[in-house]
């Protein structure tokens, strides 16, 4: 129950029409994919906002300050970790309204939008005007504030790093109703106009994994690029893991290719197929492995870096299966989406995807990626549920991608083993599966704990020491504790 | 006839219970509520759901949706004003089953039509609604227009027969509000020498009735054009009107099976386009867009024809608005929604007409008469000219070289 008069001042601020109490509008806000698994019921909100400008956002805030209520900022609402259902009740804030695309610089290269654009008007509308943004790493749907406040911005590419090294400069307001603007936006001197990594007090990635806990972004401007003159999605076949990992590795060190991802086993067909059942059944048809490659820029350049890419996919027993095979155009187009972003639609495919646990992610050396599929392959065989070939059949479910980081120095890899996440077979063999995965991975010198996975210079990772740093800035922001409680930042999966 | 596929197990759903899987199905992907991602054309028109872009509110796109029914299969919800405008305004538009049922074989529209179901059961009828149950009751159509006045626009243009292979169903919201529709039609049948008749007493598809829960009710108004038109020993039947030609090309799913084929005008005329036995010419060059009727495009797949059509007429344009086809925007007036919430199909059909607008466009022509009213009361203060497909090409007619 909310208070009344805690509603009545959010109807004050933003209009009685855009904020309400009513259950049949809070249950909206209720549930996601991994809510049931979580928490065994649903959760619904107390009443739910809807504020359309950043002095809307820092009223509302200043409305929970004083009332201590919990407050749970809400982009795209797009999360398979539940991260804001409300734990204990609150006010949903849902960011719809704040959906505008403020400026594309044309000078600077950047976008500077509201946090409620998606990704594909975001892309729309840059293309429209010759830039692309590079990896975004989320569904189409998923908005931009959603996307770097969710931290699914560590998707990267060779040439362009991680998607969220783009994010220039961010307005967010803080758990104490103040507004704080980083990067070049913060600097008097640097006008109007965006200037990446220049000079400001660098907050910028203070948001990022942290779901709200630390203010809501109201505010970005993203740093894009030219679109080249050629992009060419390239991909090649092998059928075992030793054929297609160092030609993988030799192609990342003699740094070719925009993007270049190895996938292997279901991964692939889980982005690129229509429905589930497709996915099904390409996993049993296609080649085990995958290298999803594209070249991007002048014609000289991509004819070297292509020739460069057969002589090794033919050395190390593969073949380049986009040259004849037209059927492989949905592969083609799911992996421009992957690593120019022309299309950004990848993540439709995700979602066809029956189900993508238990997986992990973790920082490795290239070097790992072997033994890594290798382990994960050999625990769900020996598993009861995953190794049922009547029920599961783990040969044609697992799945991996490595793409690379630091210069290609090291790679990150993800796998998992895919079965629908509401089966209860399913939950309780990812309960069985996952910890013997920690530890077998952890044997061989990788840390897929996701309570390490995604740390990145610069940024909150999750390692012990960040949290207690992340911690630390919480309470400094939100001593009253009203941001998203409950949630423990920034790791989205506990 | 191409049909739109659905795919979901069981096939059989018999209650509001049995789509409590689909409801749990939703995965909250969001490609319920926009233009399918690489067929954006403007980043400032890639809505996809009339309600939602209305109210905003999660529970007023598919994915709220699927949460509500979920709460009211649950015992979670009791039925209250606030529940029925969330059922009730869904425009049933057909929008997000284009992208959820490909993504998660979830069907939005089929889970909402019998939420509806489940609520007149339940007594949840809305004075709106029960106005047109009890207009079709009373007058056979939806508009409480005398019965007897029905076929006023036939005079000169076409008959009542007692048998004819051919039968032209105007249905009655052209009858009542757009008669030069019924008209026009009738004029292009004529000219290329159809023998065509119409029914002694043809009452109202049905449609609203369906689409708003009333299902006991559309059936035996449908089935009774069915037999009227059954006793014509008719083999094709000639529809003007989306939404009753939806209501009889569903006629399956009430176990009613019609034994003649159900054509819509723009399917009827194109094979004769195609002969070259059509020529327009409306003594113009313009340049016009095309409003898809989402009972004929997005249910039947009735893409191409009226644009065909249209394309043929001489010295005309066709320009497509950023969203078309499968993506294109609902005028707002289906679903039962104009009758009891106008405030949607008016926000629905004023969106739409800034889209044109915005594509540098100043003529809409459509091929349903919802369609060409709900954006013709948009368009009063705008200068857009809205045109049913059967008015615009029978006004090409008349300067058709012979």
């Amino acid at each position: 129950m909310i208070e009344p008069a805690v509603l009545e001042r959010l109807k004050d601020i933003v209009g009685s029409e855009f904020a309400t109490d009513d259950p049949e509008v809070c249950i909206a806000y209720s549930r996601d994919l991994a809510t049931y698994l979580k928490f065994g019921k649903y959760r619904s909100p107390d009443c739910v906002v809807l504020p359309s400008t950043t002095s809307e956002v820092q009223n509302i805030v200043a409305v929970a300050r004083q009332f201590k209520t919990p407050l749970i900022p809400l982009g795209s609402g797009i999360n398979v970790a539940s991260a804001h259902i409300p734990r204990k009740g609150g006010i949903i804030m849902d960011l719809r309204r704040m959906n505008n695309i403020l400026e594309i610089d044309e000078e600077a290269v950047t976008a500077t939008l509201q946090p409620h654009v998606t990704i594909a008007r975001m892309s729309t509308e840059l293309q429209r005007k010759g830039f692309f943004i590079p990896v975004p790493g989320a569904p189409s749907t998923v908005t931009v504030g959603s996307n770097y406040t969710h931290g699914n911005t560590n998707k990267a590419s060779l040439r362009f790093g991680f998607q969220y090294s783009h994010i220039v400069s961010v307005e967010m307001v803080l758990p104490d109703g103040s507004l704080l603007r980083t990067g070049s936006w913060a600097d008097a001197f640097s006008g109007d106009r965006s200037w990446p990594r220049g000079p400001g007090p660098d907050l910028t990635l203070l948001p990022r994994y942290a779901l709200g806990l630390h203010g809501i972004v109201t505010g970005i401007t993203i740093k894009a690029h030219p679109l080249d003159d050629i992009c060419l999605p390239i991909w090649a076949a092998f059928e075992h893991v030793e054929d297609a990992t160092p030609a993988f590795v030799e192609m990342v060190h003699r740094e070719i290719c925009t993007g270049s991802s190895l996938y292997g086993g279901f991964k692939y067909n889980s982005y690129s197929a229509d429905t589930a059942e497709c996915a099904w059944r390409q996993s049993r048809i296609h080649p085990e492995f995958i290298l999803a490659l594209t070249i991007q820029g002048s014609k000289r350049r991509v004819a070297f870096e292509e020739k460069v890419v057969r002589e090794l996919t033919d050395k190390n027993n593969g073949r380049i299966i986009t040259d004849r095979l037209p059927f492989y155009q949905m592969f083609v187009d799911t992996h421009m989406a992957m690593s120019a972003s022309l299309y950004s639609e990848f993540a439709f495919k995700y979602w066809a995807s029956p189900g993508a646990g238990p997986s992990f992610l973790g920082p490795s050396s290239m070097d790992k990626i072997i033994p890594c599929f290798k382990a994960m392959t050999n625990l769900a065989s020996e598993d009861e549920a995953f190794g049922d070939v009547d029920w599961g059949n783990w040969e044609f479910n697992r799945s991996m991608i490595a793409y690379p980081d630091q210069g290609g120095h090291f790679a990150i890899i993800e796998g998992g083993i895919a079965a629908h996440p509401t089966d209860p077979k399913a939950i309780k063999a990812y309960k069985r599966y996952v910890p013997k995965l920690i530890k077998a991975l952890a044997d061989i010198g990788v840390s897929p704990d996701q309570s390490r996975a995604n740390t990145r210079p610069g940024e909150f990772g999750i390692s012990p020491e960040y949290l207690e740093l992340a911690e630390k800035f919480r309470h400094a922001l939100d001593e009253v504790g009203i941001m998203n409680p409950g949630v423990i930042s920034p790791l989205i999966y506990r | 006839m191409a049909q739109r596929k659905k795919y979901a197990f069981p096939a059989n759903r018999e209650s509001l219970e049995d789509y409590y899987d689909m409801t749990l199905s939703c995965y909250k992907c969001g490609y319920c509520k926009y233009v399918w991602p690489s067929r954006i054309q403007h980043d400032k028109f890639t809505g996809q759901c009339p309600s939602g872009e209305k109210y905003q509110f999660e529970s007023y796109y598919a994915s709220g949706r699927m949460e509500v029914v979920r709460g009211i299969i649950e015992g979670h919800l009791k039925w209250t004003d606030r529940l029925n405008h969330i059922l009730y305004t869904c425009t049933m538009c057909g929008a997000c089953d284009e992208s959820c049922g490909q993504v998660e074989r979830v069907y939005p529209t089929d889970v909402i039509l019998e939420a509806r179901r489940t609520a007149v059961k339940e007594g949840q009828i809305l004075p709106g609604h029960q106005q047109l149950a009890k207009s079709v009751s009373k007058h056979h159509n939806l508009y409480e227009s005398d019965h007897a006045d029905r076929n006023n626009w036939a005079k000169g243009l076409a008959d009542v027969k007692s048998r004819s292979k051919i039968i032209y169903f105007a249905g009655c919201t052209t009858e009542s509000l757009k008669p030069s529709i019924a008209k026009s039609t009738s004029k292009l049948l004529k000219s290329l020498g159809v023998e065509f008749g119409i029914l002694p007493d043809g009452w109202c598809c049905g449609m609203p009735l369906f689409d708003t829960g009333q299902t006991d009710d559309g059936v035996k108004t449908l089935k009774h054009n069915i037999e009227q038109i059954r006793d014509t020993g008719a083999e094709t039947v000639i529809f003007s009107d989306a939404w009753c030609y939806k209501a009889f090309r569903d006629s399956k799913d009430y176990g009613i099976e019609l034994g003649f084929k159900v054509l819509h005008l723009t399917e009827f005329l194109a094979p004769y386009l195609a002969k070259g036995k059509l020529k327009f010419d409306r003594g113009t060059n313009e340049t016009v867009t095309y409003q898809d009727p989402c009972y004929l495009s997005r249910y039947f797949e009735v893409y191409e024809q009226p644009r065909d059509l249209i394309k043929s007429v001489k010295g005309v344009t066709l320009k497509e608005m950023y969203r078309s086809r499968r993506e294109s925007f609902c005028c707002g007036a289906a679903g039962g929604v104009k009758f009891q919430f106008p405030e949607v199909t008016e926000h629905a059909s004023s969106t739409r007409i800034d889209e044109a607008k915005h594509a540098g466009l100043s003529k809409i022509v459509t091929a349903c008469p919802s369609c060409q009213i709900s954006l013709e009361d948009a368009s009063k203060d705008n200068g857009m000219e809205i045109y049913d497909i059967a008015e615009y090409l029978s006004e090409g007619l008349k300067k058709t070289k012979k």
